[in-house]
């Protein structure tokens, strides 16, 4: 694709006033020496200097939104991230894909419009799915997590049951895709627009057939696209998309259930695009405190200001992440927690995986457990 | 010579619209490679559909480059390394074994037919198997038909269908 | 065999004889009868030409006649010399009628009907003789009726059936009527362990080779049944207690304890009846079978006695050749500097030949003059191979191998097409030395900096171009092969378009792989020349001697006060009767007289470093002061074993106190005339056999050494007027003179009782032993002996301790059996996983004094092999960690068994770090990292993943 200024001058990125204070908040930055996310911006508006920064960085930046909330010019500098990346081109990224490509390739493969998944096979059990529920369970791409994190011992699956128990609970029978396509996420991310488009119509077209009315995400990724890329890509659409957490709090608000467990310290990780990308902050918070015995406490930075787990889109997966999820773990250790809950898979994944470093594991006290196994195993 | 080659070649390539399918073959260096060189010693003739890329060890074979493959428009891929214990590096053969495994289960989630991949342990002398292999998975993709992942189509940059950027209408979140 | 055929300080002199051997050790002066064999060796190529026009068939001696081949041939199809042979006798050009057609074919012009034999002198250090073994002609013992009956055949025809690329590739059909057979019988020891057949040893192989083509048989048919008759099973082997598990239950192999003693023919149907007594119960059988296969036995080469003759060393009786003490010397012929390995000595397995085989190098070693071979050094010119892609394509004729199915013009031209290929040309046959110099040249004039040759195997090959291009002065590893003859033009000849397509493919393919490929170096490394051996034991001892004799520095680490290990404590060793502490003091005496460093009562406290490069810290025992840290090049682990502890009340051990075991019994020895224990005349003793060994599901394994040392002492007993009884479950006496000691037991009138586990043997008494009852199989009836003495022959378990000790430094894998598992079972039972530690002895599995003496001759020539150089290339194809990507999850450092990688400390976080030195280059690790962080040197991701770019992304050329 063209570089098109018009579209960079959409998120503002000429008003960088160069002062630096993005990089002083960035948590990759804060670990690597050449990492800067102003040196970025400048050194690809000004398109003299294509040398102005590492390339291979463009990649590192997580998309974390951290250096948008503190940026004095309001610049979009994550939609800005996303524009450079994909005027640069998959076939020029310098960037190195996580788990030998593989789950890019899942994704790319998902696009094939005559092939027919089996994912559905982990959904076993008394969960109830139905075919003309006006809700669905968007599960995102769990089943093929749970093949291969195995390893560092994520069970991503237990969320999408967990989900489903949940749901069940509140006599919801969700409607479940069998067929349901890679939410395009990490392909928007990474620049792969087209990718993106194919897979978020196949998606659509099927929304549309399901007939439904509110769709239900456990992922925070998924929530973001499904609620604001998709239109903003494919037009306005006739159903609404829901996390969990908001579900969960709406509904404890009005059906005031009786949720126990074990007296328990848990403490929350915001994941970047449910905080600080679409602002739910207290939604799951609230659903947590609503559990009796469960005692949340705060790490040192929340809300606004909590840091990303350290990687994103499956790319340049590093030291720095390590560094980044050492921090934030030290954090979640520092506060006595016997849970860490988040609200997102590849928190949990990546978090596990650090905590499957042997050194690091012995170090941390607790658990990463996801909000819905958290509210799954209260339910009464 | 040459010539009469050159105009059956023409004639066939013309009166041959049937589908031969493109087949990626990973051997390592230390038992399926020669295999596949004792089977060309010995002549065994096998379709041409299978391109060889040697690595050292089945071990080296990522599953992720069987995905790239099958995304780039492979109709089949076959992963081939030593038996357990032939393996030139003793473990690798058996850590490709749980790497294949978790392969299968993928490409079997994604739709794909389970015939389009496989695994097989041919060790140096084993090289009738080789050509064995190679002709019942030729055969196999054939009836199956070409890869519903169309010829490498998806990897490419291609295009965007124009109709969808027409429908693009900006909406704030 | 490829790699003896290229070993530079090797040469072959096939289809030749040995005349005479005059001179001393040291300075041999041999003469060689060299046969003609019409063919220039080093022009041929194998094309095969020659042999398409020849008009003669002949049956095929490789194939055991059951194939055909021409007069000019290649015996098989891996064979080295790869290049032909001509047989005169068969041929017609010596004939009246010249034929010559061969000669025509030939496109190199290497046949030379006029070759003469000739008369090649020699002059060497050393003789080692590995003349191998012929088989017993089963026609001899004719109640089998071989050749009579068409379905009887021998286990060396089976061999060649049963081979896919064998007569009948791979298909086992009745001669008969073609018919895959439902039931097939094997019998064993035919001619073996047989007096008037002047057979009289056990030939060792045959049970195992039975069961292994019994299992192949079960692959091919899975519902055949296959009977395999024998006299005792004999699966001595390290891992064969388990495939006998496997025969038995996976195959279902009926084993029938019976020599049948004869079979005859139903001539309507081919079928086969034997006849035989089936031991275990009694009763006489007749068996209707449709194959049967005989395990023949092994005999000496032929021509052993003459040969013997000509070297001036002994034989038996039976022609194999003598060592000079069969225990402590079983590599040494009866005349100094002829040394003698694998089968020429006695039948042996491929692994016992092997460990023979390289035991016997260093014993040649050590009359080599000059000592040590120099090293060459030379000059490479400089050439700058860096700046912007000038890729060059040369694609082989191959004589008419390539060019005669695939258009090699077209291809040529092909490759011009391709983006930054700057040259092509085409070559009738690339690896001749005329066109290596040819590529030189091209080379340099055109500045390529990536050359692709598309021929033959890189298998072969890769070396030859590499060389020629590291001459001058171009790095090696930006070359790179497309194998588009092994691969293309032999295996799609009827498909002349789709193979040149497929050329097409393979061309594009390697360029764009060359594209991406980046100079390497291999990097020199100084090696140190001393050797730790860890256990003084007899292993160890005759390992650190065979080193010092070649002048390294050797060190031994016993953790013991004394050196000697287990075999000092024995009274007597078998054959030669010799008592175990005097072998034991020759080889000390040797070891203090060669100056080899003694470290007892000492543990080893630390190991580091890399082939080569080890550094070891010793932890001597209290009060001693610690030595400083050895450096040494390499490290050989001789710990020994353990025995069995058998449990308290097994078989009476610890309850009574007449229950001893065999070792206790060695101590005993010498008795006086009349013995007695603890005060009371012994006039009975019984050995039970197998304690601890030959478990569950065929672990723990067979010890291998407790038959043949319990007949030793029994026959000890004897001679004292004792009486003998040995409870045992087969009798595995399977050394070469061992079968003729187990004859003189039974003849002095050593009992042997036969027992399964599911009826084992009663022991009858109170507070002491009295009597033993047992179910005789015979008569099937419960039978009681009194018995003054029980001995429990315990089988060799892993010194537990030990191996856990070494393996906290260096990660040697262990077996199933808890033994340390070699590189591989055959080919590399002395070395392990990891470069430049070696093991020997018990610690790899149970072995007799003999066995681990052999062994540790071949473990000495191993690290005299490694070490005999000042230093040593490291192959650069390892793997390297991208340190900004790593993020120290250590997922690498757990799979790679070589332990090559390690997490270390930079900046305060951890990443991995890879010891080129110990890196194999195997590639496992990366496709488990998590990042992508660690790849491998010319096997990177993005020089695979250019290859499926370039055959898959690019249309197919029109
Ligand atoms: S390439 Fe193989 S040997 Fe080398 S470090 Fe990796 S796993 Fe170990
Ligand atoms: S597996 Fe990869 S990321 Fe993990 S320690 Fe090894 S090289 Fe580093
Ligand atoms: S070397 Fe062949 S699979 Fe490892």
């Amino acid at each position: 694709m063209q570089y098109d200024v018009k579209l960079i001058q959409e998120t503002n990125a000429y008003s960088c006033i160069e002062c630096g204070k993005c990089t002083g908040a960035c948590p990759v930055a804060r670990y690597s020496s050449t990492f800067s996310p102003r040196q970025i911006l400048t050194g690809s508006i000004h398109n003299s200097h294509p040398e102005a920064f590492r390339k291979a960085d463009l990649w590192s930046c997580l998309t974390c939104k951290r250096c948008d909330e503190v940026c004095p010019s309001d610049i979009k500098y994550i939609d800005f991230i996303h524009l450079i990346r994909q005027f640069q081109g998959i076939e020029n990224r310098e960037g190195t894909c996580s788990h030998g490509g593989i789950l890019e390739s899942i994704s790319k493969i998902m696009m094939a419009p005559n092939l027919k998944q089996q994912r559905l096979d982990g959904l076993n059990g008394n969960l109830q799915i139905s075919q003309n529920s006006e809700y669905m369970y968007f599960m995102g791409c769990l089943p093929y997590f749970e093949v291969l994190f195995e390893d560092i011992n994520v069970e991503a699956m237990k969320i999408a049951r967990n989900t489903i128990k949940i749901l069940n609970y509140f006599d919801i029978k969700p409607q479940v895709l069998s067929d349901e396509k890679c939410c395009g996420h990490d392909s928007y991310w990474n620049g792969d627009i087209q990718t993106f488009h194919k897979l978020g119509l196949a998606n659509i077209d099927q929304i549309k057939k399901a007939k439904v009315k509110k769709i239900i995400t456990s992922c925070p990724e998924c929530y973001r696209t499904l609620k604001v890329d998709y239109p903003k890509n494919f037009g306005r659409q006739e159903f609404e998309v829901f996390h969990i957490s908001e579900f969960l709090s709406e509904i404890i608000a009005d059906k005031k259930p009786v949720l126990k467990s074990e007296s328990q310290k848990v403490t929350f990780q915001d994941p970047c695009r449910l905080g600080r990308h679409m602002n739910i902050y207290e939604q799951p918070r609230e659903t947590l405190r609503s559990i009796s015995g469960v005692d949340l406490v705060e790490m040192g930075h929340h809300h606004k200001r909590s840091i990303c787990c350290g990687v994103s889109g499956w790319m340049n997966c590093s030291q720095v992440s390590k560094q980044i999820q050492a921090n934030r773990l030290g954090e979640a250790k520092a506060t006595g927690a016997d849970i860490l809950v988040t609200a997102c898979v590849k928190c949990q994944i990546h978090f596990n995986c650090a905590l499957n470093d042997q050194n690091l594991g012995k170090e941390m006290p607790f658990q990463v457990k996801d909000l819905t196994e958290v509210v799954g195993e209260s339910l009464t | 010579m040459e010539k009469k080659v050159k105009e059956t070649t023409k004639q066939k390539t013309k009166s041959k619209p049937q589908f031969e399918p493109r087949i990626v073959v990973f051997a390592c260096n230390w038992c399926s490679y020669p295999a596949a060189d004792a089977a060309g010693i010995n002549r065994l003739q096998y379709p041409a559909n299978v391109r060889i890329i040697r690595v050292m060890c089945m071990g080296r074979v990522d599953p992720g480059f069987v995905l790239k493959a099958l995304v780039m428009g492979a109709d089949g891929v076959l992963v081939s390394g030593c038996h357990f214990e032939d393996c030139h590096y003793s473990f690798g053969a058996r850590k490709a074994a749980e790497q294949y495994k978790k392969l299968e289960k993928i490409v079997h989630m994604l739709g794909l037919e389970k015939e389009r991949i496989r695994q097989e342990f041919i060790s140096a002398a084993e090289f009738p198997k080789f050509a064995k292999v190679v002709r019942e998975m030729v055969e196999q993709i054939k009836k199956l038909g070409p890869s519903p992942l169309e010829r490498g189509a998806l990897y490419k940059d291609q295009k965007l269908e124009s109709e969808i950027i027409e429908e693009v209408a900006p909406v704030t979140p | 065999m490829m790699d003896v055929g290229r070993h530079p300080n090797i040469k072959l002199l096939t289809y030749s004889e040995v005349i005479s051997v005059k001179g001393k050790p040291g300075k041999f002066k041999v003469k060689v009868l060299r046969k003609a064999r019409f063919v220039d060796e080093s022009e041929c190529t194998a094309c095969g030409e020659c042999a398409k026009v020849c008009p003669i068939l002949e049956p095929n001696e490789f194939d055991e006649g059951l194939a055909l081949r021409r007069a000019i041939f290649s015996p098989f199809a891996q064979a080295v010399p790869s290049a032909y042979v001509r047989y005169a006798d068969d041929c017609l050009g010596t004939n009246p009628i010249a034929c010559g057609k061969c000669m025509d074919a030939c496109l190199k012009n290497c046949i030379d009907l006029d070759m003469l034999d000739e008369i090649v002198e020699l002059e060497v250090g050393a003789v080692i003789c590995a003349t191998g073994i012929d088989y017993y002609d089963p026609r001899e013992a004719s109640e089998y009726g071989y050749t009579r009956f068409q379905n009887v055949v021998n286990s060396i025809e089976l061999e060649r059936v049963l081979s896919p690329g064998g007569p009948s590739a791979g298909k086992l059909l009745r001669f008969t009527d073609q018919k895959e057979p439902q039931r097939i019988s094997f019998i064993q020891c035919v001619g073996s362990r047989c007096i008037h057949r002047d057979i009289p040893y056990c030939s060792r192989i045959c049970c195992m080779n039975a069961m292994k083509s019994a299992l192949l048989i079960r692959e091919i048919n899975p519902t055949a049944q296959i009977d395999i008759f024998y006299i005792d099973v004999r699966a001595f082997g390290k891992g064969f207690e388990q495939f006998y598990h496997r025969a038995m239950h996976e195959a279902k192999v009926n084993f029938v304890k019976g020599k049948p003693s004869r079979i005859e023919e139903d001539p309507e149907s081919g079928d086969l009846i034997i006849l035989t007594e089936n031991v275990e119960t009694g009763k006489s059988d007749r068996i209707r079978t449709e194959m049967v296969i005989l395990s023949e036995a092994l005999v000496p080469a032929a021509g052993s006695h003459d040969l013997a003759k000509v070297l001036g060393i002994e034989t038996d009786n039976r022609g194999f050749f003598s060592p000079s003490d069969p225990c402590g010397e079983p590599l040494s012929s009866t005349r100094e500097g002829i040394f003698l390995c694998g089968c020429s000595t006695g039948p042996k397995d491929i692994t016992d030949s092997i460990t023979e085989a390289s035991g016997t190098a260093i014993r040649a070693a050590q009359y080599l003059t000059p000592y040590k071979l120099p090293e060459l050094k030379e000059e490479i010119p400089y050439y700058d191979y860096s700046g912007p892609l000038r890729i060059g394509v040369f694609v082989c004729h191959c004589g008419s191998n390539i060019a005669g199915v695939v258009d090699v013009q077209e291809l040529k031209e092909y490759a011009t097409e391709l983006g930054d290929v700057v040259y092509s040309d085409d070559l009738l046959f690339a690896c001749s030395e005329s066109t290596q110099r040819n590529i030189q040249e091209k080379v340099l004039e055109n500045k390529l900096n990536r050359v692709i040759i598309a021929a033959c195997t890189p298998r072969t090959h890769e070396p030859i171009f590499r060389e020629s291009l590291r001459k001058i002065g171009l790095n090696p590893y930006l070359f790179e092969m497309a194998n588009i003859r092994d691969h293309c033009s032999w295996v799609h000849q009827n498909d002349p378009t789709a193979a040149t397509h497929k050329a097409k493919d393979l061309i594009r393919m390697a360029v764009a792989r060359a594209r991406q490929l980046e100079p390497l170096e291999p990097k020199e490394m100084e090696i140190g020349h001393n050797v730790l051996v860890i256990g003084g034991g007899i292993s160890g001892l005759e390992t650190a001697i065979q080193l010092a004799r070649r002048d390294y520095g050797v060190f031994i680490v016993e953790k013991e006060e004394h050196l000697g290990g287990v075999t000092k404590q024995l009274h007597s060793l078998y054959p030669s009767a010799k008592p175990g502490e005097s072998l034991i003091q020759e080889k000390l005496k040797e070891v203090y007289e060669r100056d080899i460093k003694i470290f007892t009562q000492t543990d080893i406290a630390d190991i580091s470093g890399y082939v080569g490069n080890f550094k070891v810290t010793l932890k001597p025992g209290d009060g001693q002061i610690a030595p400083p840290p050895l450096e040494v090049g390499a490290i050989v682990l001789a710990t020994g074993f353990q025995l069995y502890q058998p449990e308290e009340g097994e078989y009476g051990f610890l309850k009574f106190p007449n229950v001893i075991t065999n070792m206790e019994m060695e101590k005993w020895f010498p008795a006086k005339e009349k013995p007695l224990f603890e005060g009371k005349p012994v006039k009975h003793v019984a050995y039970m056999q197998c304690v601890g060994s030959r478990g569950e599901g065929g672990l723990p394994e067979c010890s291998r050494y407790c038959c043949q040392a319990a007949i030793k002492q029994a026959i000890d007993l004897r001679k004292m007027g004792v009486r003998v009884t040995i409870f045992n479950r087969d009798i595995r006496v399977y050394h070469h003179e061992a079968e003729t000691m187990y004859r003189e037991a039974r003849e002095r009138g050593v009992t042997f009782i036969r027992f399964t586990p599911e009826n084992e043997p009663k022991l009858i008494g109170d507070e002491r032993l009295k009597a033993i009852q047992f179910n005789d199989p015979t008569l099937k009836t419960d039978i009681e002996i009194p018995v003054d003495l029980l001995v429990l022959s315990l089988g060799m378990r892993p010194a537990a301790k030990s191996v856990e000790g070494i393996q906290k430094f260096i990660k040697v894998p262990l077996g199933m059996d808890g033994f340390l598992l070699e590189k591989h079972p055959k080919f590399g039972s002395v070395e392990t996983n990891i470069q430049g530690v070696f093991i020997c002895g018990c610690v790899q599995g149970p072995k007799d004094i003999a066995d681990s003496i052999a062994q540790s001759n071949a473990v000495a020539a191993k690290v005299d092999a490694l070490l005999s150089r000042s230093t040593i290339w490291m192959e650069p194809i390892t793997s390297f960690v991208q340190e900004e990507l790593c993020r120290g999850c250590g997922t690498c450092v757990d799979i790679c068994e070589y332990g090559a990688i390690r997490l270390k400390d930079s900046n305060g976080v951890q990443v991995a770090e890879v010891n080129e030195a110990l890196c194999e280059g195997c590639g496992t690790c990366s496709t488990y990292c998590p990042t992508g962080a660690i790849d491998i040197h010319h096997f990177r991701d993005k020089q695979i993943e250019s290859m499926l770019e370039a055959f898959l992304l690019t249309e197919r050329s029109a």
